[in-house]
């Protein structure tokens, strides 16, 4: 088998620096903090699919990284029109 | 597996591992808003695209799965095309509920009232390049 067993420690590290971005999403003391760190963990959400999907050899995790990504940035997009008044 | 391309391909992953890190840490530690936006556009560019570097490597050369090798390139396509936009929207909404850095800016263009208007409004804009290629096409003929 060609595992790489070091991926599970890499997604693992990613879903540890989510929960660094985490507090920053709880303490935030402005909406657009909380919006940006919610990005960041969305993003490294991503990157722990795509190591586990290497990982795993499912490319299945592959396509929800995929609509993660798209729906992050949607949610960017619409949390910015939101907060300007423009939506 | 050979243990040269298993090596190259930890060594993009550690690379975005250490920029996603990082850009984690500044997430908690700069001081004002914007300085925390520049902070997290660190992970979604270098430390996304050195991941996704690795991870197309891997499943080209090891796995030789050509769609999963295409579903990558789609993810990095997206975030590269994505996180400025989206970046560039917050900054400005955090502009205009009145966020500013703590020093003070040097160049303040949100200030001005004509700045960033939507597309549709701004014929003013659309007649400068025109003209240019009215004269442009005068000195050709």
């Amino acid at each position: 088998m060609s595992e790489m067993i070091e991926l599970v420690g890499f997604a693992i590290f990613y879903i540890l620096c989510c929960f660094i971005a985490i507090y920053r999403l709880i303490k935030g003391p402005t909406a657009p903090d909380r919006a940006v760190a919610g990005d960041g963990v969305d993003v490294m959400t991503d990157m722990a699919l795509v190591l586990w999907a290497m990982y795993s050899g499912r490319g299945i995790y592959l396509d929800i990284a995929i609509v993660t990504a798209i729906l992050g940035f949607l949610s960017q997009v619409l949390i910015g029109k939101y907060l300007e008044g423009t939506l | 597996m050979n243990l040269a391309l298993r090596i190259i391909i930890d060594v993009f992953i550690v690379g975005g591992c250490f920029f996603a890190f990082a850009g984690a840490v500044g997430l908690v530690r700069m001081p004002d808003t914007f300085s925390r936006m520049q902070s997290s556009t660190n992970i979604t560019t270098l430390g996304v695209l050195l991941t996704l570097i690795g991870a197309f490597l891997y499943f080209l050369i090891v796995r030789e799965s050509w769609g999963s090798a295409a579903k990558v390139v789609v993810i990095g396509v997206l975030t590269v095309l994505a996180n400025p936009v989206g970046g560039h929207a917050i900054a400005r909404a955090a502009y205009r509920i009145g966020i500013r850095p703590e020093r003070g800016l040097v160049v303040d263009e949100l200030a001005d009232p004509e700045a960033c208007v939507e597309p549709g409004e701004a014929p003013a804009a659309e007649e400068a390049p025109a003209g240019a290629e009215a004269e442009k096409e005068g000195e050709q003929a």
